[in-house]
């Protein structure tokens, strides 16, 4: 089910006033999380109901491996690593299955595995979100093991005999909760089952609500959905791509650039405002990307939680950068190319990751002696340098990561060089008309980080309300034809 | 904090404001949107609200005729970009769209039907959505806010144009063979768009199956597979067959792309297509 679906709305305006109903303190909670998790279900399976046996299996099978965990550790056995240990290794079975065996088939050598076998393992069907939830899940077993959760958590999950099914919901709530089960943003445990307890109806920050849901929409449903089918001919083939001319490939490539951070945040937005709608906070997943002025910086901005969960479970397990400088830019290396492999199963997203691990260690190489890029004073002018470059680096990484082929990538470079000149009135309309919500809402970011003085002064609610309604205006008589979001393939 | 809901309702109400009286400045309608899909949405909601006399049945050659080159009084044009005339054909059929006394529809394209072309374009047609637009001016496509300044944009290289092509052939019912053999599941499509020309007989459409410049596209030329399609489509179903390439000078016309003609160009050709309709 898509958040910007009839269906969805349905659902939501069902669950919404059935799960504040006013019942006995000790009976809320539990309706509430039985509640959340017979709407997430449906949510999930609202296309493909088969999904939920995988999701359900995930569930029963990491509840069955922390409260393994946690009693292990209560009587001080000296098991609980082996089961930590095999619950990481299971859940990455699964993932690599499901997501993975395709490519690793594709490595090994002609022959070695039944032709039919190799067609029967690619025609299974990506089970949407896996890459999340799994994440979801190792993180659970991970922070347990570490103790890195509360002893309210641990109390809670670690649950014998009859309250088994306690913990079963709410650590099922903590990995299938819908607004972050298909596309993040990614959860540690440690932030979430804390979360689970009572809500009441009064304890809704409604103005937060409005801001992220009409801003997340906004992005979505105006800017990317729209975007997207002038950014589609970018994918029509290498001869009409290397047959184009270079204003006409860039307008669509900065158009990409636009739509897939709209489409990326504005589902992100609409995840935290759903989330907050449910007495949930959710991770802040994007910091204004596009004002960065490294690679390094971009991802301390993007897709926030998935830096979050590399750095704390594959970077620093890893050595980090404690190490030495040969090992620093190996994990960099290493963990960026497993970031690009999560993206998806081909070559290209580890392509797109590898390279921005390339960059992040020449950067890290060249500036060595000066600590962050972004925290170092630097004059105007090597502020935009900087910003152009970012902007440029990163909006010609895009090209891996939507490209089907190389052919493709060659031709867009074979255009790019083409010198044809033309003023292609449907592209650069597109992008000045849609992309320019994205450069407002990255003046804006701008604003709250250096004049907050002037940007607090903005957030007047007559202010707020005309733009709102604005959006809300635009979004009502103007959306582009609806499609899913980029990141439900991965 | 109760002047954000007061003075959030009064900017949306001033947007409608804005926008309804918008569409009374241009018309009712919008020549063109940004969004080839949203544009050919636009012109099949606005085809199912008028009576027309005529109307253009094709994909986005047809688009660019009648309405964006200039507006002909009579004449609805339902070209769906990225498809074929199939599409508002068969929903014509169904009951969905209006017919009208006169159905031209373009021949070059109607191959892209057998790869699903303009898909998008046919499920939209009917759906709730679509409508619900016909009904609400404000909601329909036509009166998208970015349709209003791509119009303006457009309008300001449009002019009038006079006078048709310098040809001298008509509409003409082809003889019933020799008739081009056809791959099974085009075949299997003639066959579907013959039932459908002859059941909108029945209703009392007249039918002009036409041969739009620049002919035949690379892949659908005749002699091959699926070009040979309008003229086996023309010999089964026994409607007027015209092909406005025949006679006429390489660079008698314009184009912006090889493929679509230019304003002035598709001017030319609806006027010629006109003098054709009222000759018979």
């Amino acid at each position: 089910m898509l958040f910007n679906s009839l269906p969805f709305l349905v659902l939501l305006a069902v669950t919404l006033p059935l799960y504040y109903l006013p019942l006995p303190g000790k009976w809320s909670k539990v309706w509430q999380v039985l509640l959340l998790l017979a709407a997430s279900a449906l949510f999930y399976a609202w296309e493909e109901p088969r999904l939920l046996i995988l999701l359900g299996f995930s569930c029963v099978m990491n509840a069955v491996l922390v409260e393994r965990i946690i009693y292990h550790q209560r009587v001080e056995s000296g098991k609980a690593k082996p089961w930590m240990v095999g619950g990481v290794i299971a859940n990455l079975a699964l993932l690599a299955f499901f997501k993975y065996a395709g490519i690793l088939l594709g490595i090994l050598p002609h022959g070695l595995i039944p032709q039919e076998a190799v067609a029967w393992v690619r025609s299974i069907p990506l089970p949407i979100g896996i890459s999340f939830y799994t994440f979801h899940a190792l993180s659970l077993l991970i922070d347990v093991h570490r103790r890195h959760v509360s002893g309210e958590t641990r109390a809670r999950l670690g649950h014998q005999g009859a309250r088994r099914a306690s913990s079963f919901a709410d650590l099922s709530l903590y990995i299938i909760f819908f607004p972050q089960l298909v596309a993040g943003p990614i959860v540690k445990a440690r932030n979430f089952i804390d979360q689970i307890r009572e809500k009441i109806w009064t304890d809704i920050d409604w103005v937060q609500v409005r801001r992220y849901l009409v801003a997340g929409y906004f992005l979505k449903i105006f800017v990317a959905d729209n975007l997207a089918e002038q950014t589609a001919m970018l994918t029509i083939g290498p001869k009409a791509l290397a047959e184009s001319d270079p204003v006409n490939l860039m307008a669509l490539l900065y158009g990409y650039g636009f739509q897939i951070f709209a489409d990326f945040a504005g589902y992100s937005l609409i995840a935290i405002g759903l989330g907050i709608m449910f007495g949930y906070r959710l991770p802040e997943n994007f910091d204004f990307p596009y004002l960065s002025r490294s690679i390094t910086e971009f991802w301390r901005r993007w897709h926030l939680s998935l830096s979050a969960w590399l750095r704390d479970y594959l970077y620093i397990p890893l050595g980090g950068n404690r190490k030495g400088s040969g090992r620093t830019y190996l994990n960099l290396f290493l963990v960026m190319f497993l970031g690009g492999l999560w993206h998806g199963a081909e070559w290209k997203f580890a392509l797109w990751g590898t390279l921005h691990g390339v960059f992040l260690a020449i950067e890290r190489f060249l500036t060595r002696r000066r600590g962050k890029i972004e925290d170092a004073p630097v004059s105007a002018f090597h502020s935009i340098a900087g910003w152009i470059y970012t902007f440029h680096a990163v909006t010609l990484l895009w090209l891996t990561f939507l490209m089907p082929d190389m052919a493709s990538i060659r031709a867009f470079f074979t255009g790019l060089a083409s010198g044809k000149f033309s003023m292609p009135g449907q592209p650069l309309f597109s992008l000045a008309v849609y992309g320019g919500p994205v450069i407002a809402y990255h003046l804006w970011g701008w604003l709250k980080e250096h004049r907050p003085g002037m940007s607090g002064r903005l957030t007047h609610p007559l202010l707020e309300a005309t733009v709102h309604a604005a959006m809300v205006f635009l979004v009502i008589t103007n959306p582009g034809a609806p499609r899913g979001f980029i990141y439900f393939q991965f | 904090m109760r002047i954000y809901p007061i003075a959030f309702l009064a900017a949306l109400a001033a947007c409608f404001g804005a926008q309804t009286l918008a569409l009374r400045l241009v018309g009712g309608r919008t020549v063109k949107s940004e969004s080839n899909y949203f544009s050919s949405i636009a012109r099949i909601q606005n085809g199912n609200v008028g009576e027309p006399r005529i109307i253009l049945l094709g994909s986005s050659m047809t688009g660019r005729l009648a309405d964006r080159a200039a507006p002909v009084p009579g004449v609805t044009n339902l070209g769906c970009d990225g498809g074929s005339a199939v599409i508002t054909l068969r929903a014509i059929d169904r009951g969905e769209l209006r017919a009208a006394p006169v159905i031209i529809v373009e021949a070059n394209t109607l191959a892209y039907e057998l790869e699903h072309r303009g898909k998008d374009i046919a499920e939209s047609i009917g759906s709730d959505w679509f409508k619900l637009g016909c009904n609400v001016p404000n909601l329909s496509a036509t009166a998208r806010p970015t349709a209003f300044a791509y119009s303006k944009l457009l309008a300001r290289h449009s002019a009038p144009v006079e006078g048709g092509l310098p040809i001298t052939t008509r509409p003409r019912r082809l003889e019933p063979a020799p008739v081009p053999e056809l791959a099974p599941d085009a075949s299997a499509l003639a066959n579907e768009i013959t039932g459908i020309f002859h059941r909108l007989e029945k209703r009392g459409s007249k039918i002009l199956l036409v041969m739009l410049p620049p002919g035949a596209k690379e892949g659908l030329m005749p002699g091959t597979v699926l070009g040979d399609l309008p003229v086996a489509l023309a010999s089964r179903s026994g409607v007027l067959w015209w092909d406005l390439n025949e006679g006429l000078p390489e660079d008698a016309l314009g184009y912006t792309d090889g493929l679509h003609l230019d304003a002035e160009s598709a001017g030319k050709v609806m006027a010629q297509i006109m003098k054709g309709v009222e000759a018979k």
